[in-house]
């Protein structure tokens, strides 16, 4: 009992003596590697490389894919997965030519289409996820194994390049020095998602779901209905680079989205090790995709063989997570 | 020291009816030479005795019962047997002969077998590839394994036990207790002479602990000796015929078990010894205080009408042994598992309580049993832990006010001084004692009124403890209620004002004030008979 009245109120002699967290140098590693990337290929090909004219194709080559890698991000933070997001891209894409071209809507019912298709989506992943408790690694190829279905039957799997209106490849390809629409929707997506998590309630628990379920449940966080929010943002935001990804393009490829979903993932683990400790985070996202496309167009104008950009991501995603592996493992072994 | 309450105990009747039937031709034969022999068996970690030199014979065909508190040296000394440790000191000797255990493997090899209270298995795979888990197979001329010869071999030793299964099925199909008999059967698979059964019965209902006690007196009959370790102690009265009390890492005494009633068992157990450690709380009288929590016949399917009051500034805690729902009672109240029945009242005014925000809404907190599995989140850091069920209280115009959040984890921390690199530390840079710390302060950012507490000083040094426990009389100084439920009876018994006990399921007596002590309490959980008052 002597100590009853000393437990609560003992000077904070102990936090002030305590030495401070170590710096994560691991971290900012993939962004140094990305000024070796730009220093090297300067130096390799001094009158191609270091142009503006690059410059802006990476910005605007990578936007959407960082968009899509941002979706993503979403999910990943809860700690789940989603495989859908391209077919998502890849429907929303189709659906809105096929509602503009074939059956003459409005571009902005053919939005408001799009956007409500995300949001169903999202919705059939969370519930497959959170009420139905199917892994989303399964839940979510399911469904996007169902969308490419879908996207193949309502295109009639062929590619579609007439009746593309002036106002809905407006939405794509509308251009402020040099850098394309695209880019601008990124940077806007991305400072919403950003401030978003870090200054707003579901934001931070987001991040707590994904670290410890069950802890953030007995803290009071309503973990299925945030999760299932996760799910319907990702597919809503991969729904819009559908859209925007088509408009753009001026044609659409049935299943385009296809080829973007592993660059979205390798984009987001890369990010997962840049400028934070082992957190998902959008600039690293959006870092992320920016190595990988400036490595891609380099090796391009080096004349590198095509093969030798798969080749670079490959090699870059697991030495950048792999690396960071390494130094924690250094670190507590030290 | 505590007792351990990890098992469930629950009250029924003496499992063999009078013990005079087998005590009066007891098996194992005094004359002929121990099967295994354990000579001056020391063991310690850093400063802790574990075990000082113990003595232990097994005679054949015995059915030796082993008994005593958690960290009483039991379980040292069986994983020495098994040869997960390495005796500092002492003998072991094997039908005379000298052992040396230095690998799990050893303890096979020479004859002992075990069978643990949760067996480690496969659920997907076969029956009999968790029966020969860890064994050699046996080859067809091809390479090939045999199947057919194993499935026949395993199908035959299971029905020797009376488990007439298929083999061939996942083991995931069997209940409780035939897992178990499939963990005998894998025990039983080298002819061991020595068998070591520790809590096989923690996971069995009543007539599945008959037939497992029938199957190893059975096996008594042929010839194995067995090592009993249970903290039922119906059961050690039920089959055992001789005893031995390890207390504090000492061997206290091994006797027939003819010779011992419950009461002078329970009291070699427990040991006289008073632990002043902690205090004790000098409780008010607790007729004058104001009811802060009122609850009614709260129910669900473990827990049966519990009802009871909790005053304001008053600390109640709930012993029972594991499983009785002690936290069961507690998720309850929090609204993180669903309830059947039953109504809550806070301070007079009825409650509705279907989830945790409801819950906090309400002004209830929970600091859950197992921190590291649902109290703290290490992907945030602390300050963010502290705050984290209080978010939208640091709300502005949709955004969180972090410089307002970190001031006040920071003046919550002080309260309860953590020891901390940090305010921007990660959790799991902190010790078990400052980790609870957190998770008590946690509850000092919102406005608890009703304070639920599941082991708060689980894995927490001495030191911490000693803080909590001020920490604990302090919140509720305040005006709280605090609802204590803990293993450790010192620990209510340093606490409380008044103690409920929880026997399976149903509230079954109250202490209060004096009456509070280890003895009072674990005599009232162990008595098989129980009632002594009723609550309400």
């Amino acid at each position: 009992m002597t100590q009853a009245h000393s437990a609560l109120s003992e000077p904070r002699a102990a936090a002030a003596a305590a030495p401070r967290v170590p710096v994560d140098l691991g971290g900012i590693a993939p962004v140094v590697f990305l000024g070796l990337l730009v220093v090297g290929f300067t130096l390799a090909r001094p009158d191609v490389f270091p142009t503006l004219e690059n410059l802006t194709t990476i910005l605007n080559d990578g936007a959407l894919l960082a968009l899509l890698a941002c979706s993503l991000t979403l999910v990943l933070i809860v700690g789940e997965f989603d495989l859908s997001i391209a077919a998502s891209a890849s429907f929303a894409g189709a659906l809105a030519t096929v509602l503009i071209t074939r059956l003459g809507w409005p571009v902005p019912a053919a939005l408001l289409a799009v956007l409500v298709g995300g949001v169903v989506i999202g919705l059939a992943n969370g519930v497959l996820v959170t009420v139905l408790e199917i892994p989303a690694l399964v839940g979510t190829i399911g469904l996007a194994s169902l969308l490419d279905g879908l996207t193949l039957w309502i295109t009639g799997n062929s590619v579609i390049f007439t009746g593309f209106t002036d106002a809905f490849v407006r939405h794509g390809s509308w251009q402020v020095g040099g850098l394309q629409a695209p880019f601008f929707y990124l940077l806007v997506v991305a400072v919403l998602l950003g401030v978003g998590l870090r200054y707003t309630a579901a934001g931070r628990h987001l991040y707590a779901i994904g670290s410890n379920r069950a802890a953030s449940r007995m803290a009071g966080i309503r973990v299925d209905r945030k999760v299932l929010l996760a799910f319907v943002g990702a597919a809503v935001l991969a729904s819009i680079v559908g859209f925007v990804y088509t408009a753009r393009q001026g044609s659409l490829t049935p299943l385009f989205g296809t080829s973007m979903l592993l660059p979205a993932f390798a984009a987001a683990f890369l990010g997962y090790v840049t400028l934070a400790q082992r957190r998902f985070h959008i600039l690293g996202t959006v870092i992320g995709v920016y190595i990988i496309g400036t490595g891609t167009l380099g090796l391009l104008l080096i004349g590198a063989p095509a093969y030798s950009q798969q080749l670079f991501a490959g090699v870059v995603l697991i030495a950048a997570t792999g690396g960071a592996s390494l130094c924690r493992w250094r670190r507590r072994h030290r | 020291m505590s007792l351990s309450l990890a098992q469930p105990w629950p009250a029924r009747p003496t499992v063999r009816p009078p013990h005079g039937a087998s005590s009066a031709e007891p098996r194992g034969d005094a004359a002929s030479a121990p099967v295994l022999e354990l000579v001056r068996v020391a063991k310690s970690f850093g400063n802790t005795h574990a075990l000082r030199d113990v003595d232990f014979e097994l005679r054949p065909g015995e059915i030796h019962a082993l008994v005593g508190e958690n960290g009483a040296g039991k379980s040292t000394l069986i994983r020495i047997l098994a040869g997960d440790h390495v005796p500092d000191g002492g003998e072991i000797r094997l039908e005379g002969r000298a052992l040396r255990l230095r690998h799990p493997r050893d303890a096979g090899a020479a004859g002992i077998g075990f069978v643990h209270q949760s067996p480690a298995f496969a659920p997907d795979l076969s029956i009999t590839e968790n029966l020969l888990l860890g064994l050699p197979f046996t080859h067809r001329r091809a390479g090939l394994i045999d199947w057919r010869a194993h499935h026949r071999e395993c199908a035959a030793s299971l029905v020797a036990l009376g488990l007439p299964v298929d083999p061939r099925r996942p083991l995931a199909s069997l209940s409780a207790h035939q897992r178990q008999m499939v963990a005998l059967a894998r025990a039983l698979h080298h002819r061991p002479k020595v068998l070591v059964l520790d809590e096989v019965t923690a996971s069995l209902s009543e007539p599945e602990v008959r037939i497992l006690l029938d199957t190893i007196r059975t096996l008594c009959g042929r010839g194995v000796s067995v090592i009993y370790v249970s903290h039922r102690l119906e059961e050690v009265f039920g089959i055992a015929d001789r005893v031995t009390v390890l207390r504090n890492g000492r061997r206290i005494s091994t006797r027939p078990v003819a010779e011992f009633d419950e009461a002078r068992l329970v009291q070699e157990i427990v040991g006289s010894e008073v632990d002043q450690l902690f205090g004790h709380r000098s409780g008010t009288a607790p007729a004058i205080r104001e009811p802060l929590l009122s609850v009614r016949g709260l129910g669900d399917a473990r827990l049966r009408d519990a009802s009871f009051e909790v005053g304001k500034g008053e600390i109640v805690g709930i012993a029972g042994l594991g499983g009785s729902g002690r936290s069961r009672l507690l998720k309850l109240l929090f609204g993180a598992v669903p309830r059947r029945s039953g109504r809550v009242w806070l301070e007079g005014r009825e409650q509705a309580i279907r989830s945790v925000p409801d819950a906090l809404r309400a002004g209830i907190a929970l600091v859950t049993e197992d921190r590291n599995h649902d109290g703290y989140v290490d992907g945030l850091p602390i300050w963010q832990n502290v705050t984290l069920p209080w978010l939208t209280r640091f709300r502005a115009a949709g955004f969180v006010r972090r410089r307002e959040e970190q001031r006040r984890a920071q003046a919550a921390t002080e309260r309860f001084a953590v020891r901390m690199p940090s305010i921007d530390a990660s959790m799991s840079a902190l010790s078990g004692g400052n980790q609870q710390k957190i998770l008590f302060a946690r509850w000092l950012i919102g406005p608890v009124r009703l304070l639920l507490l599941d082991e708060p000083t689980h894995g927490v040094d001495i030191g911490a403890k000693s803080q909590i426990y001020a920490a604990i009389r302090e919140l509720a100084a305040e005006g709280r209620a605090v609802l204590v439920v803990s293993s450790e009876l010192e620990e209510l018994e340093a606490l409380c004002d008044r103690v409920l006990l929880l026997k399976d399921g149903v509230l079954d007596a109250e202490l209060s004030g004096a009456e509070i002590s280890k003895d009072a309490m674990l005599h009232r959980l162990l008595s098989p008979s129980g009632a002594t008052e009723t609550v309400q």
